[in-house]
């Protein structure tokens, strides 16, 4: 019988909540954010490290690295010194988000300047 | 035992009024029938309108945006390339494109789509110990011009929340704690409350498994003011 009340409980809980979401961001929100606010080494280490964890680990029920993502840490890359991974993870953003393809290509070519 | 079916079904007729909507809602399709004329694919945020004499709000809220956006399955242009770019290009001006054309964002971005965005309050009231955000959405279609998806909210934090355990001085402490410590912060917070509840009557985009199926779901208010704990 508790069983039977546990499994109702947790169709109670469950039955209005959300679904997958479609990507996991692991701490993006956060980290990004307060990069923004302040370009500290720790601040950077710390975005570094969460770009590599998403694309290293894509979740949510898309298993793909959300959109903007491979693009920004090519684009990071690209503005320190890392030319060549960076174009790849451009490269990889476009392959992923054909949307991107004029955006991307754009980036490209003002990061060459 | 038969207490326990009573229970069961208690619960169960919860679960099925719980989620069950007000009557006389609108549904989505019909607040925002150009979203499915239109389906816009990949939008791009632009920097966001500033009504206040917060300066930090608009950039802490530009940042905010991607994400929900991009959870509704649309492919969303990052903020931060996307600021550079419309920097390089001298097109950061929002308010010149929110009255006039967006199409040059379909030719140098290739977005479908430019979400607007107005801040017009981004308030901390000491006093009242709250946070009040009041921002305006306003997605508009590079393609034809028009205004696909208009939303408004007002949201409202009451920090007095924090404070409802403990007496005496540790409250007073913790008040004190909270004001200073989370200035910002909690702004930041109010702000992705806002864009979750906004964002939330957004048709979903392509990505998404709803996508072009959501026309029949239920929509709340268009203005939405809101207070959370």
């Amino acid at each position: 019988m508790k069983v039977a009340v546990s499994v109702v409980m947790i169709i109670i809980l469950t039955s209005c909540g959300t679904v997958q979401p479609l990507y996991d961001w692991k701490a993006y929100e956060n980290v990004s954010y307060l990069y923004y606010k302040q370009q500290t080494p720790k601040a950077e280490a710390k975005l570094v490290k969460n770009f590599e964890s998403m694309i290293a680990k894509p979740g949510g029920s898309t298993h793909k690295v959300p959109p903007g993502i491979y693009a920004e840490y090519g684009y990071y890359l690209l503005n320190h010194n890392q030319k060549e991974k960076g174009l790849k993870m451009m490269a990889v953003e476009i392959d992923l988000y054909p949307e991107s393809k004029s955006f991307v290509e754009r980036i490209i070519k003002q990061a060459k300047k | 035992m038969k207490k326990m079916i009573l229970f069961c079904a208690l619960a169960s007729l919860l679960v099925l009024t719980s989620c069950a909507t007000m009557g006389h809602m609108k549904t989505v399709g019909e607040l925002y029938p150009k979203m499915y004329q239109n389906h816009p694919r990949s939008i791009v945020i632009m920097p966001p309108i500033n009504h206040t004499v917060n300066v930090e709000a608009k950039e802490y809220f530009y940042t905010s945006l991607a994400k929900p956006l991009c959870d509704k399955g649309y492919y969303v242009f990052s903020p931060f390339l996307a600021m550079d770019l419309m920097k390089s290009e001298s097109a950061y001006d929002s308010e010149l494109f929110l009255k006039g054309s967006v199409a040059p964002f379909r030719k140098v971005f290739g977005a479908d789509a430019a979400l607007f965005t107005i801040i017009k309050r981004w308030q901390k009231s000491a006093l009242l110990s709250t946070i009040t955000v009041e921002l305006d959405y306003i997605l508009k279609s590079t393609e034809t011009n028009e205004i696909l998806f208009e939303r408004s909210g007002i949201v409202t934090k009451d920090l007095n929340d924090y404070n409802s355990s403990g007496s005496g001085l540790s409250a007073l402490l913790n008040t004190v704690t909270t004001m200073v410590a989370t200035a910002l912060t909690d702004k930041v917070y109010v702000a992705r409350a806002c864009n979750q509840y906004i964002l939330e009557d957004l048709p979903a985009g392509p990505y998404s498994s709803e996508y072009q199926t959501d026309k029949d779901s239920d929509a709340s208010v268009p203005n939405l003011e809101i207070t959370i704990p």
